[in-house]
């Protein structure tokens, strides 16, 4: 799918992916992308800016950890960024009931 | 392939982002490419996916510009407000506490026009400090940045006006004291080259300041 569509919605799967668990940038491309079964192929440098937004709006937080022998920054969701992901994810649900209901 | 592409990079990052976001995007190409190694590309092909994949420069440069701007400029405004504070030192408290009274009977004109078109335009600076900060902590970094280089034209045209008095007052007026006309020399020309900066970063910055 292009990339394009999901303007607007990266913050939310980004927040989505990382209820799972901490994760670092190329982690939760890979992620959203395996659980959208390839559906969801973001543009990947693009995340970040993402990232960073979430961030300074301390809906996420990250520190370098060593991963495999290698620095990486790793983002964990606060709990700000918990209640955030709730939100949204229930506006994104009455939204997509509306259109379904449209287009049915 | 992935050290020529952080080179190009590095060149178009904002300063405030640049050093992590090299090192996260280094990190992120490397685990890219192995992945594709990992499915038999070559070492150079997987490096060229990773780059791809990754995406131009330029877009990443802008979308990390827009968003840093509010952060950088609601610091540029608290600075300039600062900058506004302590002009009020060379404008006027080194001026009234150190100058030896004028020896004319009637002040020139000029200097009275002058002192008045120095404070008109200090105050101008300041009105549009305060609008560029009410327009940063509203979330309007485009409109801040614009307020803000206007308000450094006003302080620059301010302290050229002061520097000159300085420099009149120094070469007319018996016993003025060095040290207060260096003062205001050195404040004049730090405050023109400080405004000067400003107005040329905001006029590279304003495009990519988008509305947060």
């Amino acid at each position: 799918m292009a990339t394009d569509p999901l303007k607007g919605h990266v913050d939310l799967l980004l927040l989505a992916v990382l209820e799972d668990g901490p994760a670092h940038g190329y982690g939760l491309v890979e992620a959203v992308r395996e659980r959208s079964d390839g559906a969801f192929d973001l543009a990947e440098g693009t995340v970040y800016p993402s990232l960073y937004r979430l961030e300074r709006d301390r809906l996420v937080r990250s520190r370098w950890r060593e991963v495999s022998g290698r620095r990486r920054r790793i983002y964990r969701l606060t709990r700000r960024g918990e209640a955030a992901l709730q939100a949204r994810h229930s506006e994104w649900r009455s939204f997509s009931d509306a259109m379904e209901a449209v287009l049915a | 392939v992935i050290e020529s592409y952080l080179r190009e990079l590095e060149q178009r990052l904002p300063v405030t982002r640049r050093r992590r976001f090299l090192k996260e995007t280094e990190a992120h190409l490397v685990d890219c490419a192995e992945r594709h190694v990992a499915a038999g590309a070559s070492r150079d092909e997987a490096e060229r996916l990773a780059v791809e994949a990754f995406g131009p420069p330029d877009e990443l440069a802008r979308q990390l510009a827009a968003g840093s701007a509010l952060r950088v400029v609601r610091g540029a405004t608290l600075v300039n407000l600062v900058v506004l504070a302590s002009l009020l030192g060379p404008l006027y408290l080194i001026p009234e506490n150190t100058l030896p009274p004028a020896p004319w009977d009637h002040e020139p004109v000029w200097i009275e026009r002058q002192q008045y078109a120095m404070v008109l335009l200090y105050l101008a600076a300041v009105a549009l400090a305060a609008v560029s900060a009410i327009a940063a902590w509203r979330r309007h970094p485009r409109w801040s940045a614009y307020g803000l280089a206007a308000s450094s034209v006003g302080i620059a045209a301010s302290g050229a006006l002061a520097l000159s008095l300085s420099i009149y007052w120094y070469v007319e007026v018996p016993g003025t004291p060095v040290w207060s006309s260096v003062v205001a020399a050195l404040w004049g020309f730090g405050v023109f080259v400080v405004a000067a900066a400003a107005t040329l970063w905001v006029r590279d910055r304003a495009r990519a300041f988008v509305q947060d």
